[in-house]
């Protein structure tokens, strides 16, 4: 039987076009599950939320329960969150903090080393013979905290995190040398279900400057900015650029020259001189930590690390919004995210980053709102026999992606409103489906 | 034992706000809040006590809003560009046990429940159900929500909330 997987025609990176089976197919989900979600790096949380030991919280590696979990000897670990004896999800709970689970099926109990440390009638029903050692959690083998961001891959033969990462490191650095105390993820997460394949998310969160003016209008037609002096009305001029990353990251809305750092000063004022005082010292403590160039970048704007996970920051004054965009069906997906801040930023600033990630990339925001809507709606229209044989159109831009060079740096740099990132992320996409 | 009469005003004020909603006459429902309302729907998880499964005032919220939030809220419906409720989703607001538990006069804390359903385009299977407690304060003759705080007690919500509770 020919397989849809093996299509090379899924992916025409050359014409910029994307088959819709990607977004549908029922197979094509289930190998991208193996051959991307169990072999790439996935982010599974912040070092701020698993402080102290057993300390814990509840998350997925593509469709695998896991618990992020950290151990007795200040380690930070995850584990497969399902019973060795016969599955049952040993911890139930989004998040808290446990020594140990006990499994609510038999009893089997773990420790944060992941340790099968107890097990229901061991002498009298096993007659002692059960083998503990062999039986602990299942463990995702390479787990790494880069700056704070903890992720996990299955693969112990994958490039390393860094390596993996690359050039965008550079710019994820700005984020993570920014605050003066630490970044520090506030409690509480929003969930939601999405009626539609990740990889929509993903891809807009990865390049898609295009649809703000239009599918986000209503944001700036009510009179709100953007962020940092930006409005509905001067975002597609602006000077901004893409970036697209090996490994199919891509990051957009990248201002080079202080514009960020300028209109957080001007918003500074109203707050006072302490809050000044705060503007001016990150950016300081980012030419001590970093370069000048970074230093002028400041924030980062949107971007999606490849395959799940995307990252915006907007300026000092928002939050760094952290999102996963779950795999739950070749058609469904659930957004789960989070809201950290510098734990050293004035209470104003905090308070007006918390209630401010309300507003926006939120369930109940102006940006998530309507970005969902668009993308249930894209899935209805792809549905059916003949929606499926459609492409989806990433033209923007093809031929224009060396147009720019910009010395120092890193990634490739393209113009702001193009397709390239997109393009980027499914020819990194389809290099991984190829491989067996 | 007979329902107070202002048991009755009360529910009768929920039920013309139901109306208001269900009705898409958004601009007459903001009339129900008062200038220094807060608007507030904390986050839900799973979490081993009942007391941690409600987000907190330090936590991140889903919706927490101040009355000139609302009121953008209801002028973005106004520009027709709001895509997630333009066409408008049908919704349909049952409010239920209704529990005065704090009567000072002019000021009462009520408690109730809330069962909303939301059918938009092809789609009817979506329902959104917790509690509110209100802070609700007489203005001249009217009653205001002076505050409201909706617990869903969904911990993954069924679709983006892009209608009012
Ligand atoms: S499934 Fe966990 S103890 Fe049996
Ligand atoms: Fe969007």
């Amino acid at each position: 039987m020919a397989s849809v997987v093996s299509n090379p025609e899924l992916v025409n990176s050359k014409r910029g076009l994307v088959s819709r089976q990607l977004f549908m197919d029922p197979e094509i989900y289930q190998t991208e599950l193996e051959r991307v979600y169990a072999r790439c790096w996935l982010y599974l949380g912040h070092e701020s939320q698993v402080k102290e030991h057993g300390d814990y919280l509840s998350n997925y590696m593509g469709e695998d329960p896991i618990i992020l979990w950290r151990d007795g000897h200040d380690r930070v670990r995850a584990y497969l969150n399902s019973c060795l004896h016969r599955g049952m999800k040993v911890c139930r709970t989004d998040a808290g903090s446990a020594r140990s689970f006990t499994c609510s099926y038999h009893g089997w109990t773990y420790n944060a080393e992941g340790k099968l440390t107890g097990v229901p009638y061991f002498r009298e029903a096993y007659f002692g013979e059960l083998n503990r050692e062999e039986w602990g959690l299942k463990e995702v083998p390479r787990v790494v905290n880069y700056g704070g961001f903890i992720f996990g891959c299955w693969d112990e033969s994958a490039i390393s995190l860094e390596e993996y990462l690359g050039d965008v490191r550079w710019y994820l650095d700005i984020l993570i040398e920014r605050p003066l105390g630490r970044l520090e993820v506030l409690p509480g997460m929003q969930r939601y279900k999405l009626p539609g394949n990740w990889k929509i998310q993903a891809d807009n969160f990865a390049g898609d400057v295009y649809h703000v003016p239009f599918a986000h209008g209503s944001w700036g037609k009510t009179g709100m900015p953007i962020a940092g002096g930006v409005t509905i009305d001067n975002y597609a001029t602006q000077k901004a650029y893409s970036f697209a990353f090996k490994h199919g990251h891509g990051a957009l809305d990248m201002r080079l020259n202080d514009e960020t750092y300028e209109a957080d000063l001007v918003l500074a004022q109203q707050f006072g001189p302490e809050t000044v005082d705060y503007i001016r010292e990150s950016r300081e403590r980012l030419l001590k930590r970093l370069s000048e160039r970074q230093a002028r970048i400041y924030t980062w704007g949107v971007g999606n690390l490849f395959p799940n996970f995307a990252v915006n920051n907007f300026s000092a004054f928002f939050p760094v919004g952290l999102y996963l965009w779950h795999p739950k069906g070749p058609d469904k997906s659930e957004v789960w995210q989070w809201c950290a801040v510098d734990s050293a930023a004035p209470a104003a600033v905090k308070e007006m980053a918390r209630v401010g990630f309300t507003k926006v990339q939120s369930a109940g925001g102006f940006f998530g709102q309507d970005d969902s809507d668009n993308f249930e709606q894209v899935t209805e229209a792809t549905r059916g026999v003949i929606g499926r044989r459609c492409w989806f159109n990433y033209q923007m831009g093809l031929g224009h992606e060396e147009d720019l060079q910009m010395e120092g740096y890193p990634g490739h740099v393209t113009h702001r409103m193009s397709e390239a990132n997109q393009r980027n992320f499914y020819a990194y996409w389809s290099q991984l489906m190829e491989r067996e | 034992m007979a329902l107070s009469a202002k048991q009755a005003e009360i529910e009768q004020f929920y039920y013309h706000e139901a109306f208001l909603l269900d009705s898409g006459n958004f601009h007459e429902w903001l009339d129900l809040f008062t200038d220094d309302t807060r608007y507030w729907i904390p986050v839900r998880q799973t979490r081993d006590s009942r007391e941690e499964s409600v987000g907190k005032e330090d936590s991140i919220a889903l919706v927490e809003d101040d009355k000139s939030f609302l009121i953008l809220r209801v002028k973005r419906f106004d520009t027709g560009l709001a895509h997630a409720e333009q066409p408008p989703s049908r919704t349909r607001h049952f409010v239920s046990n209704v529990v005065i538990t704090a009567d000072r006069g002019e000021v009462c804390e009520v408690r109730s429940n809330v069962l909303v359903f939301q059918s938009r385009y092809e789609k009817s299977e979506n329902f959104f159900v917790g509690y509110r407690e209100d802070v609700l304060r007489k203005v001249g003759d009217s009653w205001k929500v002076a505050s409201r705080k909706v617990v869903l007690d969904q911990p993954v919500l069924p679709r983006v909330l892009s209608i009012f509770f």
